[in-house]
């Protein structure tokens, strides 16, 4: 009140609790082929079907494979070499990882009678930790890009969350010597009554908590945002958006739902189409922004899927039967290069998809 | 300072080698198969041809390869003592359908097959609870190991 005269102060909208999110393409885009809820009912048919995914999956499974899950273990290399300043930001990755790589699976090769056994099991473990992280990653960048920064008691949290289902994978993958069945014999593992039942309790608790962990942190995080008021110095703040529920959500199905190998398949499948998506989507930003650029979106998202698709069969069809050529048999070939893929996937991605200092940035918060 | 390309060298090296390898890859197919490499990761698709073609020595390795990566899991073992039992290399068997066993769920095939290995080495007793499992598991069973494992239900 000024003298007599009433002023009033328009008052900003309360940023909303419950939200899509905002997506890179469409929300229908983002939430079906990134936030994977195009799978939800792909899997949830597939899993109270009862068919196995090879099963059901059928003879177009090599094909599948090479679109999907071939072509997105490629596309973690193509991103590396067509990222803007990969050379200089990634040096040793770059530069000497491929030859440190190529030595290191002929190593496997060659004494894959000894290490084979442990370079699959490596793999093997470190797959649902890598979809997990995945998820953890995409989540909190759909939460930043959509009004909702984090705490850091509530990135814990997020992240938390996002590795119940790699919790699981640990006692799921035992039967099949993956997880802790990699350490411990299975047998030995339950044929003890209070480590069988112990076990059975934590595979029970991780199970119902990663489908329950991302409800939950959605409703702590509505609740700490609605809380929020301003008086105390903190912004008010977006609740945490769906397509990082739905992110949280699809992951938690593979690898509850399925048995572990049915999930490594169904995972990779699924997790291959969501990487190829987000993908397309950093890259041809990128190279939208290059100075002298003369093409459009669609022309280098095309040409980055048939790298993909092309680098994929090189690494998965040819180069084993290279070992085959000298002299290796097919199995240690087959398996060794599989394994090594995997690996180096996982590690190349640590590094192209930071996003804090990093020029991946500019296309968070375009 | 280097020059950029001297530099880069380790990476034109890589990517030299990777064109090398998957040419490498390429002509193999071409000269096994007389074809692009297929699609698809089947890891015994050779040791099937070799066995095919008569070379069990050969597919054996492949399959011992194999239960060797795989090693945690039952499905290898009872491969390859399948295919030594075939080539008659019993004592070979045994030892892949013990190692079988070990893991769980361990499969009743490998429980029937070393009940007859064990009978024909003259392990009557051994036969015999092998016989017992495999019946337990639900495995056919030889009319002779049938009569084994209920004469020991009779007891």
């Amino acid at each position: 009140m000024i003298g007599n005269v009433a002023i009033t102060v328009p008052l900003a909208p309360r940023p909303p609790l419950f939200q899509v999110g905002r997506s890179f393409v469409h929300p229908l885009f983002d939430l079906a082929v990134i936030g994977g809820l195009l799978t939800l009912p792909i899997a949830l048919w597939a899993a109270f079907g009862g068919g196995s995914a090879a099963v059901f999956l059928g003879l177009t499974f090599p094909v599948i494979a090479l679109l999907c899950n071939q072509a997105h273990f490629a596309a973690s290399t193509v991103r590396l070499y067509t990222k803007p300043g990969a050379f200089e930001d990634y040096p040793v990755l770059t530069l000497v990882f491929p030859l440190l790589t190529l030595f290191l699976t002929s190593v496997f090769v060659v004494f894959a009678s000894g290490l084979g056994q442990h370079i699959q099991a490596l793999y093997l473990t470190w797959s649902p930790y890598h979809y997990a992280a995945q998820t953890f990653g995409l989540a909190t960048m759909y939460a930043y890009r959509s009004g909702c920064a984090l705490d850091r008691r509530e990135w814990w949290t997020l992240r938390a969350a996002c590795m119940l289902p790699f919790a699981h994978s640990l006692l799921s993958g035992a039967p099949l010597g993956s997880g802790l069945g990699w350490l411990f014999s299975y047998r030995t593992l339950v044929s003890d009554p209070t480590t069988f039942t112990a076990l059975t309790a934590a595979f029970n608790l991780t199970l119902w908590g990663s489908l329950a962990a991302p409800l939950l942190v959605f409703g702590v995080i509505a609740y700490r945002s609605w809380a929020r008021d301003g008086d105390d110095g903190e912004a008010p703040r977006a609740g945490l958006p769906l397509l990082s529920i739905v992110l949280m959500l699809s992951n938690a199905v593979w690898w509850t739902l399925f048995s572990f190998w049915d999930a490594q398949i169904w995972a990779t499948v699924l997790h291959g189409l969501q990487y190829l998506g987000i993908l397309t989507i950093f890259h041809s930003n990128d190279a939208v922004r290059q100075p002298g650029n003369r093409h459009g979106r669609g022309y280098h998202v095309a040409v980055m899927l048939v790298l993909c698709i092309a680098l994929g069969y090189g690494l998965f069809q040819c180069w084993p039967r290279a070992y085959m050529w000298a002299g290796y048999g097919q199995v240690e070939s087959m398996f060794m290069v599989v394994a090594v893929i995997n690996i180096h996937h996982f590690i190349v991605d640590r590094y192209i998809w930071r996003i804090r200092k990093d020029r991946n940035y500019q296309t968070v918060v375009a | 300072m280097a020059s950029s390309s001297t530099a880069r060298l380790p990476y034109q090296l890589g990517v030299a080698a990777f064109v090398g390898i998957f040419a490498l890859g390429i002509a193999q197919a071409l000269r096994q198969e007389h074809s692009l490499p297929p699609l698809g990761n089947d890891q015994l698709s050779a040791a099937r041809d070799l066995f095919a073609a008569g070379d069990s020595v050969s597919a054996t390795a492949q399959l011992r390869m194999f239960a060797s990566i795989e090693g945690n899991k039952p499905d290898g073992w009872v491969r390859l003592g399948q295919v030594l039992m075939a080539t008659g290399d019993h004592a070979g068997a045994i030892a892949a359908f013990e190692r079988a066993i070990r893991y769980l769920p361990d499969p009743a095939i490998a429980h029937a097959q070393l009940a007859t290995l064990y009978l024909e080495a003259g392990r009557r007793d051994a036969a015999r609870a092998q016989a017992i499992a495999a019946r337990r598991a639900g495995a056919p069973l030889a009319p002779e190991l049938e009569a084994l494992a209920a004469q020991e239900g009779a007891r």
